[in-house]
């Protein structure tokens, strides 16, 4: 009897203390409507990043083209895919995180290789396997829930589908797959100064890319 | 002494000839509606706002609309489009909208055109979104002087016209920027709710729209500096 009333006496401390604790946190929060807006713009994000990954891969468009298309993916990833800092809730500290990663596969093999984003798009861009690459998203982009991280920081997972055709010489297909992948998306409260004074953005930005499954074409 | 089995009718139901709308003059009311000729368009809010609604009333625009039709029949308001449009603006746009979510407060601001038959056109706080100007080609070396309060919209268009190679585009960016834009310029996208979802330096936001292929247009709802912006807000409108 003694225990048990122990044990009820620490878990009303232990809601006690929580509950205290979400009354007390002043860190800007998102709504609902705002989370659903958001979600649109990752998808914004998702179809822009796919796009002009195709538009880097494809040999057709001018080498500036191809170019300024790889500036404004690098300008989509969290720390414009060079290391970057996030908040670590459960320390309450800023930690250096390394570069974004995509994760690559081939329906040829097993095994799945990591490689830094800006390394990824350097090998897209001066690729010499392929005489030509054709990258397009095969499926609707799905986003899940958002979630909270603490200190104006949120995380959301997004599901993309990636179709990848290699091109020979002679204008055969000499290797396609359709590929599945899951992104990291990280959401941050920043204060940006307008004419109309301080104003809340909160930046949608790209992370780590995994593979979940890769199919031959 | 009520009938077995019949019950009291309502005092409607008693009353017999036409309906009568006391107090309403409905010389006004034909005046508005038929000796008219043209075409009147209203919205009940501007691109990046919500059209909000209460539980009680339903769409505070369409209520907004009913009440000023009756000015309108109670000669309180002249019966005429402008005047009409002009009254629904003020009165949609004056009011304090309190919602259940930070920052719980709203405003909507509806726009309306007036074209009458006689091609005299009245446009009043119609955002920057006329349809003919994305039709004609924008030269940014040989602007009209008619153009010049526009030119910064066509100039944004221009860039996410796919009659274009991605090449002239691209090239077209730096004539912008300098035309335009302030050294640091910066750009804030607005969401359909006037939430910023992006905020980017000028060159870097152009450069996005112009690869884009999703965007059909971009709306210019704020410019802050003279010639040259130190910041727009824009919104944009998808294929």
């Amino acid at each position: 009897m003694k225990k048990t009333f122990l044990l009820f006496a620490f878990i009303f401390t232990l809601s006690t203390i929580q509950s205290y604790s979400q009354s007390h946190d002043v860190s800007p929060y998102l709504t609902n409507e705002e989370k659903e807006q958001l979600k649109d713009r990752i998808l914004d994000k998702l179809e822009d990043f796919q796009y002009f990954l195709q538009t880097m891969a494809d040999k057709r468009n001018s080498e500036p083209v191809r170019m300024q298309a790889m500036q404004s993916n690098i300008l989509m990833f969290i720390g414009e895919c060079e290391p970057y800092n996030i908040f670590n809730y459960w320390t309450s500290s800023e930690e250096v995180m390394p570069a974004v990663k995509m994760q690559t596969s081939s329906a040829n093999r097993s095994q799945k290789s990591s490689q830094k984003m800006k390394s990824y798009f350097s090998r897209i861009m001066n690729n010499k396997t392929y005489a030509n690459i054709r990258i397009e998203q095969s499926d609707a982009v799905r986003i899940g829930n958002i979630e909270a991280l603490g200190n104006g920081k949120y995380l959301a997972v997004a599901y993309i589908c990636q179709r990848f055709i290699g091109y020979a010489d002679n204008g055969s297909v000499r290797y396609g797959d359709v590929t599945e992948k899951k992104v990291k998306i990280h959401i941050d409260h920043k204060e940006i100064p307008t004419a109309n004074g301080i104003e809340n953005l909160w930046d949608v930005k790209l992370g780590d890319m995994y593979v979940i499954s890769t199919q031959k074409l | 002494m009520e009938t077995p089995g019949v019950t009291i009718k309502p005092l409607l139901s008693q009353m017999t000839g036409a309906t009568s709308l006391s107090e309403v003059n409905k010389n006004a009311m034909v005046n508005l509606f038929c000796q008219s000729e043209g075409q009147a368009i209203i919205t009940s809010s501007q691109p990046g706002q919500y059209s909000w609604c209460d539980t009680y009333n339903g769409g505070l625009f369409t209520c907004d609309v009913f009440d000023v039709l009756l000015l309108v029949g109670q000669e309180k308001v002249s019966p005429d489009w402008e005047s009409t449009f002009a009254t629904m603006k003020e009165k949609t746009s004056t009011r304090q909208i309190n919602t259940n979510e930070p920052p719980f407060k709203a405003s909507q601001t509806p726009y309306y055109t007036i074209i009458r038959n006689n091609d005299t056109r009245t446009e009043k706080d119609q955002p920057n979104y006329d349809e003919d100007c994305i039709e004609r080609d924008f030269d940014i070396h040989n602007t009209k002087d008619t153009d010049k309060g526009n030119t910064l919209y066509l100039a944004l268009n221009s860039l996410v016209d796919e009659n274009k190679s991605k090449d002239t585009r691209l090239q077209m960016i730096p004539n912008i920027l300098q035309t335009y834009f302030a050294n640091n310029a910066k750009v804030r996208t607005l969401g359909r709710n006037g939430m910023t979802v992006d905020y980017e330096n000028a060159a870097d936001f152009l450069r996005r729209i112009a690869l884009s292929r999703r965007i059909a247009k971009i709306t210019v709802l704020n410019e802050n500096g003279n010639n040259k912006k130190t910041e727009i807000s824009v919104h944009e409108i998808h294929k």
